[in-house]
């Protein structure tokens, strides 16, 4: 708790006290960080007292938007320097070519970096590593080749992929390296959903997948199908789980704590494919169901919110069993 | 209105705290109102109020205005949990709406203050630990800089550059991307 009287010089405005410079540099850091990333930096050259107040703000935003078309000045090092202490970093648009952006995703110059989110950047250098980071949100990011991003958060707690937008040509694979914290994922993206990512998420208590061609491929490879020992909650969205089950059996075959099942505006074994996602109640035929049976002894809650009425009744009557193991 | 939790309310608004500014003036508060200064929640919670909350750093005249402030936030928070339990009204959502808009323009009059004030009042936010109080005043400082040069801002906050010029250049040098 600062000690400083809160009411020093209430009177008269006209004196020359400098009462911005005397608040605890905490407060200096709110202030600053309601300015835009590259003002935030400017105030660097007021005073000594503020030269190197930037570097220690627990939050960088950082838009290449508000740089012009100037992501080459930013150096490697202008930012991301030692004794930056940015618990939370965001970063716009930034294109990876020797922007501190990359030092960012290194974690180099960030020994405390918790959060960070990187958005519409472009990845020269497909890596992230971070051993101090909890939160990762990863959004269109491209790359100049195609390559293989990698992702070593030991730390992690929450993630966040999405690679939906077309006009980001990620094409590569992305690996993420074991996140034994990993409380909750979501993957949202037609191209990068593949076994090994999802082997990597296993240790994950809530997992969304969305985008519809996410699942597609992973049936491919469903002998190295992993198993999510701490899965309590998955969520499929707009999702194609029109394979006769098998994929919605992979999961629920293979995560033996999971409790809640939610499937968000799917295409569901039964549906013809010509419908729109959303369309009428879809009939199953319910002998077809009737053989299919999932070991998912845990499952109390089960969601379908694709239709009004209808089809997860059908299914609570014949489809799914869950098998006391 | 609010079915649910107005018992808890009555209840809240029954516990007066008295508050004690560093001129020894009193305010009688309600709790709710005293309960968004997180330092006087922890107090409560200790059960260290009876007596009144001596706050040795706020004058009164500051005290004033957070309270003025804690009070019509205070009801911002119970009207929000009140229409929480009938989110699905339509009609409440229309009063809510109404209703923030009338704190934004709470909050834009209350921060028609000089500028010693609105330091007073960012100190004793953080003092007395009022997010919301604290984020908005020193929201007000940031706007008031933004789009200005170091030199404006120098002049604005009374901020002495005892910088040599050779250091300015240098620290410029390094941050260049930033003044480009």
């Amino acid at each position: 708790m600062v000690s400083t009287p809160a009411t020093g010089s209430s009177g008269s405005t006209a004196t020359a006290e400098d009462r911005l410079s005397s608040l605890p540099d905490k407060l200096l850091h709110n202030i600053m960080s309601f300015l835009p990333a590259w003002q935030a930096v400017q105030t660097c050259v007021l005073s000594p007292t503020w030269r190197n107040l930037w570097r220690s703000m627990p939050c960088l935003d950082i838009d290449q938007r508000e740089f012009d078309a100037a992501a080459s000045r930013l150096e490697p090092g202008a930012i991301a320097r030692p004794g930056n202490a940015a618990q939370v970093a965001s970063c716009w648009g930034c294109a990876g070519r020797g922007v501190f952006a990359q030092k960012l995703r290194s974690g180099a110059g960030c020994p405390v970096l918790e959060d960070l989110r990187i958005e519409r950047c472009l990845l020269d250098s497909p890596e992230i590593t971070c051993h101090t980071l909890k939160r990762l949100v990863v959004i269109d990011c491209g790359s100049y080749f195609d390559s293989v991003l990698t992702i070593t958060a030991p730390a992690l707690a929450s993630f966040h992929l999405a690679m939906a937008t077309t006009g980001c040509n990620w094409r590569g694979i992305i690996v993420v390296n074991e996140m034994p914290s990993l409380v909750k994922a979501s993957v949202c993206s037609s191209h990068v959903a593949s076994c090994k990512l999802l082997c990597s998420l296993v240790n994950v208590q809530m997992l969304e997948l969305s985008g519809s061609k996410t699942l597609s491929m992973l049936h491919m490879e469903s002998d190295t199908f992993p198993t999510f020992h701490n899965l309590r909650i998955l969520l499929f969205d707009g999702c194609n789980l029109n394979d006769n089950f098998k994929i919605l059996g992979c999961f629920l075959n293979n995560a033996p704590t999971l409790e809640k099942l939610t499937v968000h505006y799917c295409q569901l074994p039964g549906h013809s494919g010509k419908r729109k996602r959303t369309a009428l109640p879809i009939e199953i035929p319910a002998q077809h169901l009737d053989r299919v049976t999932f070991q998912c002894t845990k499952l109390k809650w089960t969601e379908i919110k694709n239709k009004l009425s209808g089809i997860w009744s059908n299914l609570q009557k014949s489809s799914i069993t869950v098998t006391k193991a | 209105m609010a079915s649910a939790g107005s018992g808890d309310e009555k209840a809240a608004a029954a516990a007066m705290i008295t508050l004690i500014s560093s001129d020894n003036e009193k305010f009688e508060v309600t709790e709710a109102t005293a309960t968004l200064s997180q330092t006087i929640r922890h107090m409560i919670e200790d059960g260290c109020t009876d007596g009144g909350v001596p706050l040795p750093n706020v004058t009164s005249k500051i005290l004033a205005r957070v309270i003025e402030y804690c009070k019509k936030h205070a009801t911002a928070a119970a009207g929000e949990e009140g229409s929480s339990s009938s989110f699905s009204d339509a009609a409440f959502l229309e009063v809510d709406r109404a209703f923030l808009e009338e704190l934004e323009e709470f909050d834009d009059a209350f921060l028609e203050v000089d500028r010693a004030t609105l330091f007073d009042l960012i100190l004793a936010a953080n003092y007395l630990d009022i997010k919301g109080l604290l984020n908005l005043t020193c929201q007000k400082v940031a706007d008031s800089v933004k789009g200005k040069t170091p030199e404006q801002i120098r002049e604005m906050y009374n901020i002495v550059n005892d910088l040599t010029p050779e250091e300015e250049a240098e620290i410029r040098r390094e941050t260049q991307w930033a003044f480009e």
